[in-house]
């Protein structure tokens, strides 16, 4: 899934499949390609119907991949003739779902059609019924409306379109206004745009971000460059692509508009990152030839891994950020907007003052088109994006996010799990202090979190101090109760923490009875563990 | 997008390092609960082989890669390129059978089958000759396409033994179309290097398909014809949902598993079809109204349907039984029930909540007879925490119990009570083994006994048959044989043979690496024999169930040909060259990126 989600391809570019009956209990012909149904695209839905009325079927197709939509136009020239059937309900549903028309010709098989609302996979075909005849006559015409009343209709022939409605016994000939109609020419479309504005409907609050300067020096993004200002636009760029400096040039242009706008700027550049002081001095010559009026200083490797993963916590899909990326923060530390390509200063400065707007309509605002909805979603991003930086260890960025924002994120049910696997993580990266910080705020919140209180057990049972054993022990035991002497992990914990303050009789018993736990055998290792202890 | 410069270049994304997620306690906070990431972890790792060839001992499933290197060395010996790739004592029969029988002519169509595991000579001469005469029926010789597509692999001693499929399609040499698929045999000599030489070929099944007359194929794509005059064309529906996962964020709902299908039917009653698009989370569904110059016309935003809800399946049906359409719509909010207060202008009259929200197919059907038509939907995955004390997913392929609820809402309209719909899951005994993650289901009187019927095909548990009597269900589908134990994704009833009795079609997914690794031994084998033939069958395609007359089947899918369809979401009968006899449309494909390589 993770493979997905960075876009690669799973089944892809399997080719849709067209299969002809050639008579009945015989074997049908595979005619995908001859057919030019075989376009190797993500087809989900399909839906036939006689579109042009012009007495074949067409279909429609819908797809996941681009384009959404495909229209199939029936545009070979069959000999065989049709009928199409539409039914009028009037002691059964209107339209007459479920009812099932038979048409005999008079030579060959009866054909019979049920009408149906919905069937394949997500689709739901025409109520245009359609009947093929090859160069065969009608015979007859009988409708088994829903209820089980059977009805036979005149008046109908091949070739035509036909209303039929029940208890009327003879068919209404139907003529469409599109028959016979060439469809106009397909109007030039528009290229695809090459930039992306990607507006956040719910800010994301940044922890403290640095960027270095040409010495070395690191600066606070949100010091200096973001002072007096309404926002920042932190743009990442590089000297080797042109679209980059184009825009350098452009921001430059747009200075006094920036200005008024009350917006910084702050242009960073990433050419350092591969190593080598070339990159960067070239950058330095091409700001002072624009006689770069903004904030200017080089990215560094931790800053965009930082700002990657921020784009990756919001997206489902997951690409590399290309260069020219922009991002644009508010005066409270918050990202608003990620641009990836070329922007508009207009636009951006547009964005700032939206930022006032209440949720429901900046929601709207936010999304490629205008729509409505019903669902409410639930603002999770923070909570999340919390979490996922300690995964990925940027622990001085959530320790910051996290105490930044404590005020708003204690409130939050799921917020001292999100501070009880900080802890987590933070132990095993051999940061003890910052896990016992962490477990202590969860059992703030949470006096009962099983996590924390063996967390902080393991912290004291690692000090050389004997006064933390005592500590561990404590915290040890409580977990173990907490867990109903359940989780065997707790367990060896515990009597780890019992061998060291000598009492090897308990121990002995909490290793036996985590011993014979079933949860022991899937995690790798604990039962040797277990047993270890228990020798000891 | 020639001028973007991907930072990865640099090595510094850190999605590089990202192949295992560990999960702590907080899986919770992830607001959109259980991932369906279920259907990828448990199908995709067996089917692509990847992870097996990398996890297996000493890489036993040598099968994948001795699939590449047999499909490129057919590749080159069928273009002349490698003189090597054979074995010294090389024979074959010949690539296009001698014996090839004319089955089927109508329309400018004819239809070759046959087959040659006579040995016709040897050597590369022979190889050459035989290629050309393959190709002999396109012109210039070449064809347009071609595929090798390697299902089987079995080494037996120092020889390999291989299935393959090959498909070949183009123009014909003096008009019109062909085609060709085969089934070869082929066994291989592996050399020291590796590399592989072919020792002998024979053709188990061979079948041409001449379409005279146009070289142009039947049908041609005119989408941008009809919907291109909407800026909403250009602007959300030429692209596909990896490009909107790109845009739209995680927490409107967007979801790497949203598919949306479509519905055709008439909305303002003026007989000619309009068109209803569902979309993924965040983009608005999109309503076309049909033109007279053929063209449809997005009304969306005046229709008042323009939800930005993921919707999975739409229904244009007369609800209120008063002559024009109104919508039914699957979102993962509930279903939506719109009124059309005329001129196609909708108003929301209700909103059927479930259990769950991962939704799927949407039916209806006036199952109990009252003359007005109720709901059925299909749900998928189960909604984390909908249901107390139960546990995740068990992940099991072929008999799941664990997936959402699928649900029958029965209308009230015509007892009176408007736009009241109530559930009648229970009531009606559709809440037997409804939990088995349900894809698509198709209403049909299968027993011709006047009230209609209903199959549930299910992804990962038996497919379901319902029997109506007098809107009371009771599930027969294996008494009659409609168990179809695959990875049901779509029913569709026709009566294909004209013998007065509907038959059902199910698509599944055909899966050639499935088949690869399915049948080897040393596939999963703690497994018994019988479950293990039910592995293969997840993969072997789809199923054609030929109904006897007196309601009980038998399924036909490989003699009928349509057993093989590729990765099959919708599939659909339709009687496409009228001639009486109905034909059948496959949808395909699971997840096709833009620009990188296939998993």
């Amino acid at each position: 899934m993770t493979l997905l989600r960075q876009g690669r391809s799973f089944s892809g570019r399997e080719r849709h499949c067209g299969f002809l009956n050639t008579g009945g209990a015989r074997r049908f012909a595979d005619v995908s390609e001859v057919s030019g149904l075989s376009l190797p695209e993500d087809g989900t839905g399909v839906a036939f119907c006689d579109w042009d009325h012009d007495g074949d079927l067409d279909l429609w197709m819908a797809n996941r991949s681009g384009p959404q939509l495909r229209f199939f136009e029936n545009e070979a020239v069959w000999p065989g003739r049709s009928v199409r059937i539409l039914l009028v309900g009037k002691d059964c549903n209107r339209d007459a779902i479920g009812a099932r028309v038979t048409v005999t010709p008079m030579a060959g098989k009866a054909v019979a059609r049920t009408l149906r609302a919905g069937e394949g996979y997500l689709s739901q075909s025409s109520k245009w019924l359609h009947f093929g005849l090859g160069e065969d006559a009608v015979a007859k015409v009988e409708v088994r409306w829903p209820g089980g009343v059977s009805e036979e209709f005149s008046g109908v022939k091949a070739g035509g379109g036909y209303q039929l409605i029940q208890g009327a016994g003879v068919a209404g000939e139907w003529r469409s206004s599109v028959e016979g109609k060439e469809l106009p020419a397909p109007v030039d479309q528009p290229e695809a745009e090459s930039s992306t504005a990607i507006v956040l409907g719910i800010p994301l609050p940044l922890p403290s971000l640095d960027y270095e300067m040409d010495s070395g020096k690191k600066i606070e993004i949100f010091g200096e460059p973001l002072r007096g200002k309404r926002g920042l636009l932190v743009n990442l760029w590089s000297g080797s692509c042109e679209p980059c400096l184009e825009e350098l040039t452009a921001f430059a242009e747009a200075r006094s508009k920036f200005e008024s706008g009350g917006l910084g700027v702050l242009a960073l550049n990433v050419d350092g990152l591969e190593g080598g002081e070339e990159g960067s001095q070239r950058a330095r010559k091409i700001l002072r030839d624009l006689r770069f009026p903004f904030f200017s200083g080089k990215a560094t490797a931790s800053l965009v891994g930082f700002l990657q993963l921020a784009n990756d916590e919001l997206m489902v899909a997951q690409r590399s950020l290309p260069v020219p990326t922009s991002f644009l923060v508010d005066r409270n530390w918050r990202l608003v907007a990620i641009y990836k390509g070329k922007i508009r200063p207009q636009e951006v400065i547009d964005e700032l003052d939206r930022l006032d707007l209440p949720f429901e309509e900046r929601r709207g605002g936010t999304l490629p088109f205008p729509g409505r909805w019903n669902f409410e979603p639930k603002n999770f991003v923070m909570l999340n994006f919390a979490d996922r930086l300690f995964q990925r260890g940027f622990y001085e960025e959530g320790r910051d996010l996290v105490t930044r924002y404590a005020r708003f994120l204690e409130p939050q049910p799921l917020f001292s799990g999100v501070l009880s696997n900080a802890g987590l993580r933070c132990l095993e990266a051999g940061r003890a202090d910052e896990a016992k910080e962490y477990f202590e705020r969860t059992l703030k919140l949470d006096g009962h979190r099983i996590t924390a209180l063996h967390g902080l057990s393991r912290v004291f049972s690692e000090s050389l101090i004997l006064e933390n054993q005592v500590e561990a022990l404590k915290f040890a035991r409580r977990a173990a109760a907490g867990s109903n002497y359940n989780d065997p992990e707790v367990l060896l914990t515990l009597a780890e923490c019992l061998v060291k303050s000598g009492q090897e009789r308990e121990a002995v018993g909490v290793v036996t009875k985590a011993l014979t736990l079933p949860k022991v055998k899937t995690i790798p290792g604990l039962a040797r563990k277990l047993e270890e202890v228990g020798e000891r | 997008m020639a001028f973007w410069f991907g930072l990865s270049g640099l090595g510094l994304f850190l999605c590089s390092g990202c192949g295992e997620e560990k999960e702590g306690d907080v899986s919770a906070v992830d607001g959109h609960g259980e991932p369906k990431y279920g259907k990828s972890d448990e199908v995709l790792v067996p089917a692509t082989g990847q992870p097996e060839i990398e996890t297996a001992p000493g890489g036993e499933w040598a099968s994948e890669q001795i699939a590449d290197e047999v499909k490129a060395v057919l590749k080159s010996l069928i273009h002349h390129e490698v003189p090597d790739g054979l074995t010294g004592d090389f024979k074959m029969a010949s690539l296009k059978p001698a014996d090839l029988k004319v089955e089927y002519r109508s329309d400018g169509i004819e239809v070759s089958r046959g087959k040659s595991r006579e040995i016709a000579g040897a050597g590369i001469d022979e190889f050459e000759s035989a290629a050309k005469a393959l190709f002999g029926v396109y012109a210039g010789g070449k064809p347009e396409y071609e595929l090798f597509k390697v299902f089987r692999v079995h080494l037996v001693g120092e020889l390999i033994q291989t299935g393959i499929r090959f498909e070949s399609a183009g123009v014909m040499e003096g008009g019109g179309r062909a085609q060709q698929r085969a089934e070869w045999q082929c066994q291989w000599l592996k050399n020291e290097d590796g590399s592989l030489r072919l020792k002998s070929l024979v053709v188990e099944d061979f079948e041409e398909v001449c379409s005279s007359g146009s070289d142009s194929p039947w049908f041609a794509n005119k989408e941008v014809a009809v919907l291109g005059g909407n800026s909403s064309w250009a602007g959300q529906l030429r692209h596909g949902l990896d490009f909107w996962l790109q845009r739209i964020e995680i927490f409107h709902g967007s979801h790497l598993s949203q598919r949306s299908g479509l519905a055709v039917g008439d909305i303002d009653g003026d007989g000619l079809d309009d068109l209803y698009v569902p979309q993924p989370t965040g983009l608005p569904n999109r309503l076309f109204l049909h033109q007279e110059d053929g063209t449809a016309l997005d009304v969306s935003a005046e229709s008042g349907a323009d939800w930005l809800d993921f919707t999975s399946a739409a229904l244009i049906v007369d609800l209120d039984n008063d002559g024009d359409g109104d919508l039914a719509l699957a979102t993962n909010s509930g279903i939506v029930i719109m009124e059309n207060s005329g001129g196609a202008k909708f108003v929301r009259r209700a909103v059927l909540k479930s259990a769950d929200d991962d939704v799927e197919s949407l039916t209806a059907i006036d199952y109990d007879g009252d003359s007005d038509l109720d709901l059925f939907l299909c749900f998928d995955y189960a909604k984390a925490g909908a249901r107390s004390g139960e546990p995740r997913g068990s992940g099991v392929l072929h008999n799941s119990s664990d997936g959402g609820a699928n649900v029958l809402f029965a209308s009230g309209m015509a007892d009176g009570k408007g736009w009241l719909f109530q559930d009648a899951t229970r009531e009606s005994g559709l809440d037997f083994k409804n939990r088995q993650h349900s894809l698509a289901a198709a209403w049909e009187d299968y027993d011709n006994d006047g009230d209609p019927d209903l199959y549930v095909s299910n992804d990962y548990g038996h497919n379901c048959l319902y029997q109506n009597d007098g809107g009371k269900f009771t599930e027969v589908a294996a008494a009659v044989g409609v168990v179809d134990a695959g990875p049901g994704m779509s029913a569709s009833w026709s009566d294909y043979d004209r013998d007065g009795d509907m038959d059902l079609y199910v698509g599944n997914m055909f899966s050639s690496a499935g088949g690869r690794i399915f049948t080897q031994e040393k596939f999963r084998p703690w497994l018994a024999e019988e479950e293990k033939g039910l592995y293969r069958r997840f993969v072997k395609g789809n199923s054609m169930f030929e109904n006897r007359g007196d309601g009980t089947f038998t399924e036909v899918g490989a003699e009928r040909g349509v057993e093989i369809a590729r990765w099959a979401w919708s599939s659909i009968f339709g009687d496409f060259n009228n001639d009486g006899w109905d034909d059948i449309v496959v949808a395909n494909g699971y997840v096709t990126a833009a620009d990188t390589g296939d998993l």
